[in-house]
C-alpha cells in the first residue's frame, strides 16, 4: 500500500484549521441577523455545503465524459468519489435548510420548487451508486455509471435555476430576490466576509475528501483485481 | 417573531451546526473504516497469491509410491 503523499497531509492539517476559523467567523465575527436572530448564521455552512455539492457533481460529470473519451478507469474512480462526497454535503444542505425552515417559515419541509428538485437530484445520485452496486463487470460498470452522471447532470441546473425561475418561498442571497421569498437579507461587509470565506473553505476540503476518496477506490480496486485474479 | 430585536433561535442555529459536524464525522470515519477494511482484504489476498505462485517442497509433482509396484521395462505402473 502507498505511503500518504506529504501534499495531502498538508491539505489535511489545512482543511481542519481553515474549517475551525470558518467556523469562529461564524460564530463570533459574523453579526448577528436583526429578524432572523441567530439561525440566519446557518445560512454560512448551508451554502457553502450545497455549494461543494454542486461542485461535485459537476467533476463528476466532467469525469464522466474524460471516461468515455479515454477508457481511463482512473476517471471512474473521480466519477465515484465526487458523486459519493456531493450526496454527502448535498445531504447536510438539505437538513440545515431543514432546520433554519423552521424558525423561518413555521415548517421543516415544503414542496417549494428549490426542495422539490434538490430532492430529485439527490435520489438520482443516490440511484447511480445503487447502480454500480448491481454490475460486476468493472467496464461495464464504469461505462454505464459514465453515461448515468451525464444524464442525471440535468438535475444540477435545474435546481440551481429553479429560485430563479419559478415563484419560490426559497430565498436567492445572490442576484436579487422573488418578492414570495422568505427569510431573505441583505449582507453586511461582515456577513459577506464569512460567506466567502465559507465558501472558499469547503471548497478545499472538497479537494481533500476527494482525494482521499480516490486513494481509497484504489486500493478497491486493487482488491477487486487480485479477487479476480485468483478466482 | 417579535417584532423588536431578533427572534430567539439559538436552538435552531446550535442544532445545524450539530448536525454539519457529525454528519461530517462520520463520514470521516466511515472512509478510515472502509481504508483498514480493504488494507486487511489486501494484506490476505497477497498472502493467497504469494502461496499459490510458491513451488511446493519437493517439486511440482508428488512423487508416486513405487515400492510395491512391480516394474516392467523401466517403466513403473501406478
Amino acid at each position: 500500500m502507498q505511503a500518504q503523499p506529504r501534499v495531502l497531509t498538508i491539505l489535511d492539517y489545512a482543511s481542519a484549521l481553515l474549517l475551525t476559523l470558518a467556523t469562529g467567523m461564524v460564530f463570533f465575527y459574523a453579526p448577528t441577523e436583526a429578524v432572523m436572530g441567530l439561525v440566519q448564521k446557518v445560512f454560512y455552512f448551508h451554502t457553502a455545503t450545497a455549494w461543494v455539492g454542486m461542485l461535485s457533481f459537476t467533476v463528476s460529470l466532467g469525469a464522466g465524459i474524460a471516461y468515455l473519451r479515454t477508457g481511463n478507469r482512473r476517471w471512474d474512480l473521480v466519477v465515484l468519489a465526487s458523486v459519493e462526497i456531493g450526496m454527502v454535503f448535498m445531504l447536510i444542505a438539505i437538513i440545515m435548510g431543514s432546520i433554519w425552515a423552521r424558525p423561518i417559515w413555521n415548517t421543516w419541509w415544503t414542496w417549494d420548487p428549490r426542495l422539490t428538485t434538490v430532492t430529485i437530484m439527490e435520489l438520482i445520485y443516490a440511484a447511480y451508486l445503487m447502480l454500480r452496486q448491481g454490475i460486476e463487470d468493472p467496464d461495464r460498470r464504469a461505462r454505464f455509471g459514465a453515461v448515468y452522471v451525464i444524464l442525471g447532470f440535468v438535475s444540477v441546473p435545474l435546481t440551481f435555476f429553479s429560485i430563479r425561475i419559478f415563484r419560490t418561498i426559497h430565498p436567492v442571497v445572490i442576484g436579487g430576490s422573488d418578492p414570495q421569498a422568505t427569510g431573505s437579507f441583505d449582507m453586511t461587509a461582515r456577513m459577506l466576509q464569512t460567506f466567502l470565506t465559507s465558501l472558499v473553505v469547503f471548497s478545499l476540503i472538497y479537494v481533500d475528501m476527494l482525494w482521499h476518496r480516490i486513494r481509497l477506490g484504489e486500493l478497491a480496486d486493487k482488491v477487486e483485481q487480485l479477487k479476480l485474479r485468483l478466482s | 417573531m417579535p417584532a423588536n430585536g431578533p427572534a430567539d433561535t439559538l436552538n435552531y442555529f446550535v442544532a445545524g451546526y450539530i448536525v454539519i459536524f457529525v454528519i461530517m464525522a462520520i463520514y470521516l470515519v466511515s472512509l478510515a473504516l472502509r481504508r483498514r477494511s480493504l488494507t486487511q482484504d489486501l494484506e490476505t489476498l497477497e498472502v493467497i497469491d504469494q502461496e499459490k505462485g510458491k513451488p511446493e517442497p519437493g517439486g511440482f509433482k508428488p512423487r508416486l509410491e513405487t515400492k510395491d509396484v512391480p516394474v516392467q521395462n523401466g517403466e513403473s505402473r501406478v
